[in-house]
Parts: C-alpha cells; sequence; structure tokens
C-alpha cells in the first residue's frame, strides 16, 4: 500500500487575516481629485469612476501598509468624530478592495461573515447612514451611449490608407483621399501612403539618446541635443 | 474609400471647429453652397486641404438613368450614414453627424450631452439623453427669461466654463394624425430670448428626464457623485480622464446639482431659476 504523504497546515481564521492585515492603498493607474470632503478616483486600468465619501476617503488615504486596522479605527474616530470601530474600518476596507482600490486584497480573503452589512452597521454603531464609508462607481461607457447614433469613425478599423508626413499638396479637399492616420499605435505612414507595422526597435521613444544616422526618434529626426524629443 | 475618390467631385468646403480639420465634398456645387448653415456652430474656414475627417455628399437626381442614382448618398470617411431621396434628410444627417464627431474628438473643449441656459451670469446645465425632454425644459427656460447657450451640448473650457454651442432649438410634436414624430426648429428668439456669447460659471445642474406623471421633487448630489453623474453624458471619444476631470471638477465645485424626475417644464423651469437665485444669494458670482 503506498503512502501518500499529506501535510498539515494551520491556516488562521478570515477573522485573522483580516486583523492582521496591514491595508495598503493602490496608487498606481489612478487619476485622484480631491472635491471638498469627498474624493473622485478614475481607474485607467478599468475605466471605473469612483466616489469617495468623507469616511471612505479618509481610510483609503491611510491605508500605507503600516497602519493596523485598530489604528485606523482611532485615527476615524480622532478625525471625523465616528464611532471608534473596527468594522467601520472594514466596511470601507472591504469596499475599497471590491474596487481594487487597495494593494494585494480581494474580496475573497475579506471575511465575509465577519462584515457587517450597512445596515448592521447603522444599528449597530449609531450613526446616521451619511457617516458611513460609501463608495459609488460607474464604468465609463462609450458616449455616444448616450446618443441616438454613433458618428462615423476618423480611423476606420484596418484602415490601410493614409497621407505620409511629408505630402500635403496632393489631396485636395474636391477630390481627397482622406487624411488619414495609421489607427495602430505600432504602424507608420509610409511614402506611399500606406500603414506599415513599425519594427519593434524601428524608433527610440522620447528621451532616448540617439546619434544622426543611427536609429531615428519615434518624434522625428535625432534632435541636436542628442536626446530624442 | 477608394471608389468614392474616383466618383468626381466638383465642390467642396474645409472648415476648422474645436480643433478637427472637416472636408466636405460634393457633386453639386449649388448644395456646397447651402453647406454653412449645417456646419456646428463656431467654425472657421478650413485653411489646409488636409482634413482629419471627410463627408462625401452625393447628390441624385431626377434625370439620373440608373436606379440608385435617384437617391442622395452620404458618406463620413468610408462609412455610408444616409441614402435617401430627400435633400433635406441627408443634410439634416450631416449636421447631427458633424455635431457629434466634433463632440467626440474636440481639443481643449468638453461637449456634455446637456442644454444649457444663462440666469444671470450663471449656467443652468440639463444633461440628459436624447427623448429625455431636454429641448423642451430649455425652450421653457427661455420663456421664463434665460439666455439660449445650447439644447443639445454643453461646451466647457479647462477652468469648467460653459461656451455657448447654439443651434437651433429640436422640438418634437407628436402629430397623432400621422402618429409620427416632427422634428421643428426653431430660434430662441421665438420664446422672446436670445443666444448667450460669453462663458459662464455653471450654477446649477438639473440631471431630470420627464415623467408625464412626475413632479419635480429632486434630491441634491454632492460634488463628486455629480461628477460621476456627468461623466455618463460626456462626449469625448478619446476618454483623456485628466481632461475630463479637469473640467468638470471646477464645473461642480461651485454648483449646486440636483437630481429627480420632472413633471411639466415650465413648473420646473421656475423651481430651477428659483434655485439658482438662492444659490446666487448665498454665494455671488465672481466677475470672469
Amino acid at each position: 500500500m503506498n503512502r501518500v504523504p499529506v501535510t498539515i497546515t494551520i491556516e488562521p481564521s478570515p477573522i485573522e487575516i483580516f486583523t492582521m492585515m496591514l491595508p495598503k492603498a493602490r496608487t498606481h493607474d489612478l487619476n485622484v481629485r480631491e472635491l471638498v470632503e469627498e474624493t473622485v478616483i478614475y481607474d485607467l486600468e478599468r475605466h471605473k469612476a469612483h466616489s469617495l465619501n468623507a469616511a471612505a476617503a479618509f481610510v483609503w488615504r491611510r491605508c500605507d501598509g503600516q497602519t493596523s486596522i485598530a489604528e485606523l479605527a482611532r485615527l476615524l474616530h480622532a478625525e471625523l468624530k465616528l464611532p471608534e470601530s473596527e468594522e467601520l474600518v472594514r466596511l470601507a476596507l472591504d469596499q475599497l478592495a471590491r474596487r481594487h482600490l487597495l494593494e494585494d486584497a480581494t474580496p475573497t480573503v475579506l471575511p465575509a461573515p465577519a462584515l457587517l452589512s450597512r445596515r448592521d452597521a447603522l444599528k449597530k454603531l449609531a450613526v446616521a447612514a451619511i457617516a458611513l464609508p460609501v463608495i459609488m462607481t460607474i464604468t465609463r461607457r462609450k458616449a455616444w451611449g448616450a446618443t441616438s447614433v454613433p458618428p462615423s469613425q476618423a480611423c476606420p478599423p484596418n484602415t490601410t490608407e493614409c497621407i505620409p508626413q511629408n505630402e500635403s499638396s496632393r489631396d485636395t479637399v474636391f477630390r481627397l483621399i482622406s487624411a488619414k492616420v495609421c489607427c495602430a499605435a505600432n504602424e507608420f505612414c509610409s511614402t506611399g501612403g500606406t500603414c506599415v507595422r513599425r519594427a519593434a526597435s524601428a524608433c527610440l521613444p522620447t528621451g532616448n539618446p540617439c546619434a544622426a544616422g543611427g536609429t531615428p526618434c519615434c518624434s522625428g529626426a535625432c534632435p541636436k541635443g542628442g536626446t530624442c524629443a | 474609400m477608394q471608389k468614392l475618390d474616383r466618383l468626381g467631385w466638383m465642390a467642396g468646403i474645409s472648415v476648422y471647429a474645436y480643433g478637427m480639420r472637416i472636408g466636405i465634398r460634393t457633386n453639386c456645387p449649388a448644395i456646397a453652397e447651402r453647406l454653412p448653415e449645417f456646419l456646428p456652430p463656431g467654425w472657421e474656414p478650413g485653411l489646409s486641404p488636409l482634413v482629419d475627417h471627410l463627408y462625401s455628399l452625393r447628390v441624385g437626381g431626377p434625370g439620373a438613368s440608373q436606379r440608385s442614382r435617384i437617391y442622395h448618398w452620404l458618406y463620413g470617411g468610408p462609412t455610408r450614414l444616409a441614402r435617401t431621396r430627400v435633400i433635406e434628410d441627408v443634410l439634416e444627417t450631416l449636421a447631427g453627424d458633424l455635431e457629434l464627431y466634433v463632440a467626440m474628438h474636440a481639443r481643449n473643449r468638453l461637449f456634455i450631452h446637456a442644454g444649457v441656459v444663462g440666469w444671470r451670469g450663471r449656467a443652468i446645465v440639463l444633461p440628459g439623453r436624447t427623448w429625455s425632454g431636454k429641448s423642451t425644459l430649455v425652450a421653457a427656460l427661455l420663456r421664463a427669461g434665460a439666455t439660449y447657450y445650447s439644447d443639445d451640448m454643453a461646451v466647457l473650457d479647462g477652468r469648467g466654463l460653459v461656451h455657448a454651442f447654439a443651434r437651433p432649438l429640436s422640438l418634437r410634436d407628436y402629430d397623432p394624425q400621422q402618429r409620427s414624430v416632427q422634428v421643428r426648429r426653431c430660434g430662441p428668439e421665438e420664446f422672446g430670448s436670445g443666444v448667450g456669447h460669453a462663458p459662464l460659471p455653471v450654477g446649477l445642474i438639473a440631471l431630470t428626464r420627464h415623467d408625464p406623471d412626475g413632479r419635480w421633487r429632486p434630491r441634491i448630489l454632492t460634488p463628486a457623485k455629480a461628477v460621476l453623474e456627468l461623466m455618463e453624458f460626456v462626449m469625448s471619444a478619446d476618454g483623456e480622464p485628466d481632461m475630463i476631470l479637469n473640467a468638470l471638477q471646477p464645473m461642480v465645485q461651485h454648483a449646486r446639482a440636483l437630481k429627480g424626475i420632472r413633471g411639466e417644464a415650465n413648473e420646473t423651469a421656475a423651481a430651477l431659476l428659483a434655485a439658482i437665485e438662492e444659490m446666487a444669494e448665498a454665494t455671488p458670482v465672481l466677475a470672469a
């Protein structure tokens, strides 16, 4: 009979995970605006906009990866005069995590049974609904979803026609080959007027050193300073 | 597109609007003369023959030999936008698509799908979808003495000021005999008002839609919630969040934002003017 090795690990309970957690706010790929007491955060990765009320914004601001939940609760009480309650902080953290506004925290690691619902929080903590941490989110849609018809596209997909940069006299409005640019970022307009895929090292991005006769800058010829503009 | 290019174009115009160069070519010089009235407000003649976007308007006619030639055709780039026997329909489609194109690609301006009127140095902005009753409410506000800015697009600059985009109002009337909706275009002077020219700071944002059984009992939105609500109506195609937030942040900061359904337009207009008056008393407008 073969023996199957068994490893037993004792994992902390979800509540213990939460207690141990030193939450850290995500800061990358976010556009953040302060509006009086509230904060608007635009997630550039997911194209979602979040509105954080004062309590939620306060918790998010102080999630520096070194402040414990207990400390956050104390700060929340000191600054916003809310009840000193870890459950209130967890309510905020849960919403922040669900919206990917915390580093290394996903809703799955948050202990759902230990969390208070908004209704429970109102009852238990005896705070006004307006004081509870609240985050409102919208997903940014294509703008013409709000209108009747989509406009015709300036850069239709699979475009192959284009106007070379050095050529301007060939076209008139009256018998125009429309002045299209290449749609794909990795394409450039060849002298023949067609979009050609750019080789990976075909040009140097901004800030890179360049030399005359060498690999050109993506913005054009190598400037005198020897750095691509 | 190459097929279109080969058709032979006899006239055209190149215009510059909100940072975009737009060309319109046609086979009919008489139609070319009419084109300026369908261009977006604030357009200027373009100096360059190169354009960012090109419309091709092929006018058909009764004497055409082939069946397809009795139709008028409109293309935006290579995309067919209209094929109809009624030239006015083609021109309306052109005007609508042009407006939308400019709104979505404008540089240094943010377009919001909203009606706008001016009232004593402040703007009332009415974001809303098509058929939500924006134009009717704008007309009611004009009747009450407001100045006309736009019935469909609020044009914002980086400081959050609203600029005029004053095309004639499009009012829809239901014709019970024909069982159809007729669009009626009318200028602000029909309501005893005029067009505003100076850019205005926003005093009131009213997110509303018409419900015949509704009554205007709005709730107040916080500035951040107002930003989120307004984002739904932003027209920018490129979706530069930085540019959007740059315009929306100052817009909402000194404005009151209200949301709710509305009933009768005149009643709502009176309530909106009362709200902006109340706000004006609390915070006098700063000189622009």
